[in-house]
């Protein structure tokens, strides 16, 4: 199971699916992070977290607790 | 008291009573010690810095 | 006809300027029940309707306050219509919340925000047809340059008049068949406007509606699982989709991208160097040595344009020029001699001191304007976010730090934007350990005193920085202070050119205000300390001797107190230091006046230090200075802030007691290094400050409080 938290600069993942729940899963998907979504990662802050990543158009900043909930592929 | 002494006198006296005005004035217009408008140091603040507008409050005294 | 419209939107997209556009100095602010978030209400400028400013929200969902809040006022207070401000550039972001507010059935115009970047962009954006697909009027405007405010607000009137409900949108059939069986179990529960929004809440298993209308649920979970089976996904994930699906169809038909030109790349290059792993740090460190170095640099390799235009103003200008000449003609013209004091060795010499530093501020400013313009300050606080992080700290406290490194008082006030109230009360309190723009003329006279060493200002911002997740780590252990730290999404606009008049505007600013304040508070400061350092308690005027003066007297019973530091029984820098209670430059104005007569050349502050002290001494005055309580002004920030005196005099006593303490490590630690003279107490000062500082960092629970488990669990 590859999450977010995992993929390498520069490279492009499909969502698979969301995991966690309640408010940090609902927090996730209002930033339009949903199944099937396209993710560009962008940059990885020194000392890895945040993440930067490409989603929608727009860019957004990501926490390893997020990332790590994102499974990708 | 010389004249000289009056010159002297009176320039300080000036430049004491106009500081102070100033700063009264300062004071009603809401301005902070760097001397600008509440919400950041005119120029310190740059578009790039993500703060909610919604924090200057400084006529909330 | 009175109305009252709602405005909702993103953070970040404009809202605030619109409102204020909107309602001009009709605001009030008052608070939302319940919650500490701040409620704005005004009256829209030619009309009789009130306009509520709704906080800004991503969606619609139960978790945080400021949802709540919006959802709740929809619903309860039933707005006449809402205006749905969106930021054009973010189209598909903006949209999921526009969706759910179009569900609400209320009367509703979307304010297409930020149309002139769109125009800069070289994009397109069909009004009519995303209008047409969205059920609602839109509106283009742009907010920042008032561009089309009077189109929004003959729409929003008619709107509002006439009642014009949107044009319900439809998801997918199987959602939409599911969310009529949801209407059907609500119905008759809820307001009728609204039912669709607490159909699709009610699918998506919204714990607010579930209160509101326990059992519903149940009603359709049949269906519910049928669906939820058939996606593989749950039913709010199912929704979202939905409704994302539909917003990027809706985009793609209204909305034509231009070519992108390189610029964003470019941006992504930069930053993937600069915020690096392995580089994002170093770099960091090394533009601000840089910006300091080209600053202040004064020594083997020759001088600073700035540390060499300050000597020259204040040895030249001030100390062979002016004040020889105003002597001389106070002497010719028989002036009064404590007069011609006050005015040569009081004023101009004081208020000549501190504005000596002027080039130097110049540069500074320069630079920094220039870092601030292009963009690389945000990348700093997404750099510090993971640092901050470690220490529970919220990454969202770098902000107002670095709004501090100009003034500490909208540093203060930038703690607002801090949701967790924890962090917020500790980064109001440790705000001013970063070095503000009145702390700069003080960095750069100790740089000049320990002959030009330019790191003195890169220790003081690292200092600050450290000093403040010490505090963070240390604070965070009272109880009422602890708590998990908000999760921060943060957004790095791309980095551009910086801009030639704003720029220049922003440099000129800023060293008019340093004119400006060295001319009004610090001449004042001036006079008295003058005054009071040149008559002696009978009133008798002296001009050597000062230590028989009404100052020194003041100045040397708080004296004993910094002599552990290494400052010897000195009023004179006591003084000084009281006096940076009133600003910070006040320390040069006061060491230049009281120190004056210490020697009959004309020397500047650094060099007049250099030779009074030792290295180390020098160093721990400049340490004590930088980080113990800011000047007035900034306390009354703080003030605003906590709430309370009791808790501003607690916070100002911590900020005391750390510098001391820190004042006091530095000054044993480099002394020793150094080889200066260090007295036997010193050292024991400083093993104890260093022992209690360990024991508050390492312990668990260092204040025992009763039934605390530790504090920093959550």
């Amino acid at each position: 199971m590859t999450t977010l938290k995992d993929t390498a600069v520069g490279s492009t993942v499909k969502v698979r699916k969301i995991g966690g729940e309640g408010a940090l899963k609902r927090h996730i998907m209002d930033m339009g992070i949903t199944k099937g979504v396209e993710i560009y990662v962008r940059k990885v802050a020194p000392l890895g977290d945040p993440v930067e990543v490409t989603v929608r158009g727009y860019e957004l900043s990501l926490r390893k607790e997020y990332a790590e909930m994102i499974e990708v592929e | 008291m010389t004249t000289g002494d009056l010159i002297v006198g009176g320039v300080i006296a000036l430049m004491v009573i106009g500081a102070i005005l100033v700063l009264i004035r300062n004071r009603k217009l809401g301005r902070n010690s760097c001397g600008c408008k509440c919400s950041g140091c005119c120029g310190s603040r740059s578009p790039n810095v993500i703060i909610e507008e919604e924090n200057c409050d400084c006529k909330k005294n | 006809m009175s109305y009252t419209i709602a405005l909702a939107g993103n953070p970040n997209c404009g809202k605030t300027t619109l409102f204020n556009a909107l309602t001009g100095s009709s605001q009030r602010v008052g608070n939302w029940p319940g919650v500490t978030i701040d409620k704005k209400v005004g009256r829209i400028k030619g009309t009789d309707s009130e306009l509520v400013d709704l906080p800004g929200i991503y969606s619609l969902s139960p978790y945080s306050p400021e949802e709540v809040v919006s959802r709740n006022f929809i619903v309860d207070e039933k707005p006449d219509a809402i205006i749905n401000i969106v930021d054009a550039t973010n189209l598909e972001r903006n949209l999921f919340l526009s969706l759910q507010l179009i569900d609400m059935g209320i009367p509703m115009v979307l304010a297409l925000n930020m149309m002139d970047q769109i125009e800069s962009l070289g994009d397109k954006i069909d009004v009519d047809k995303l209008s047409e697909e969205l059920g609602i009027p839109v509106v283009p405007i742009s907010a920042a340059k008032k561009q089309n405010i009077d189109g929004l607000v003959t729409r929003i009137m008619s709107v509002a008049e006439k009642k014009q409900t949107p044009h319900l949108m439809r998801y997918d059939e199987a959602i939409e068949s599911l969310a009529e069986e949801a209407e059907k179990a609500l119905s008759g529960k809820v307001p009728e406007e609204n039912i669709r929004f607490y159909a699709y809440k009610l699918i998506e298993d919204d714990s607010l509606v579930n209160e509101r209308v326990p059992g519903a649920r149940d009603a359709i979970s049949v269906s519910l699982n049928a669906l939820e089976e058939e996606y593989d996904d749950s039913a709010d994930s199912i929704v979202t989709d939905n409704r994302y699906e539909k917003i990027s169809a809706i985009v793609s038909e209204s909305y034509t991208k231009a070519p992108r030109d390189e610029r964003g790349t470019l941006s992504d290059r930069i930053d993937k160097i600069v915020t690096s792993r392995i580089f994002g740090i170093p770099i960091f460190i090394g533009i601000i040595a840089l910006v300091y170095f080209i600053a202040m640099y004064d020594g083997d390799l020759g001088q600073a344009p700035g540390a060499w235009a300050t000597a020259w103003v204040n040895d030249v200008l001030f100390g062979e020029i002016i004040e020889p000449g105003l002597t001389q003609w106070c002497i010719d013209n028989g002036v009064n001699e404590a007069l011609t004091g006050l005015l040569v060795d009081g004023i101009v010499h004081g208020v000549g001191a501190v504005l000596g530093f002027l080039p130097q501020m110049i540069i500074l400013f320069i630079c920094l304007v220039i870092l601030e313009e292009v963009g690389y300050m945000a990348r700093v606080a997404f750099v510090m976010d993971r640092i901050f992080r470690y220490f529970n700290l919220s990454g969202k406290s770098f902000i107002p730090l670095i709004v501090g490194t100009g003034c500490g008082v909208p540093g203060v006030m930038a703690c607002r934007t801090i949701e967790s109230e924890a962090d917020r009360r500790i980064t109001a309190m440790t705000v001013t350990f970063m070095p503000c723009g009145a702390k700069l003329p003080v960095i750069a006279a100790i740089t000049a005193a320990l002959a030009g060493a330019w790191w003195v200002g890169v220790f003081a911002y690292f200092g600050g920085i450290v000093l403040v997740i010490i505090s963070g780590i240390i604070l965070k252990k009272l109880k009422h202070l602890a708590g998990k730290p908000a999760p921060f999404i943060m957004e790095l606009p791309p980095y551009h050119m910086p801009r030639l008049y704003s720029s220049a505007k922003s440099v000129f600013d800023r060293s008019w205000s340093f004119v400006k304040k060295a001319g009004t508070i610090i001449l004042l400061t001036v006079v008295i300390i003058w005054v009071l350092s040149h008559y002696t308690p009978s009133f008798e005027y002296i001009d050597e001797n000062l230590g028989d003066s009404i100052l020194a007297g003041i100045g040397g019973v708080l004296a004993y107190l910094f002599i552990p530091l290494g400052w010897g029984d000195s009023w004179e820098l006591a003084s000084a230091t009281l006096t940076g209670l009133i600003a910070k430059e006040d320390l040069i104005g006061t060491l230049a006046v009281v120190l004056e007569s210490a020697s009959d050349e004309a020397e500047d502050v650094g060099d007049i230090l250099a030779q009074m002290m030792s290295q180390s001494a020098i160093l721990s005055f400049f340490v004590f200075n930088m980080y113990c309580a800011p000047c007035f002004a900034a306390i009354g920030a703080i003030h605003r802030e906590l709430g309370t005196w009791k808790h501003t005099g607690i916070a100002v006593a911590y900020q005391c007691l750390l510098a001391y303490f820190v004042a006091m490590i530095v000054y044993v630690v480099f002394g020793t290094i150094n080889g200066d003279a260090i007295e036997w107490y010193s050292y024991m000062f400083a093993v104890i400050d260093a022992v209690i500082l360990a024991y508050l960092l390492v312990v668990k629970d260092p204040f025992r409080q009763l039934g605390n488990p530790g504090g920093t669990e959550e």
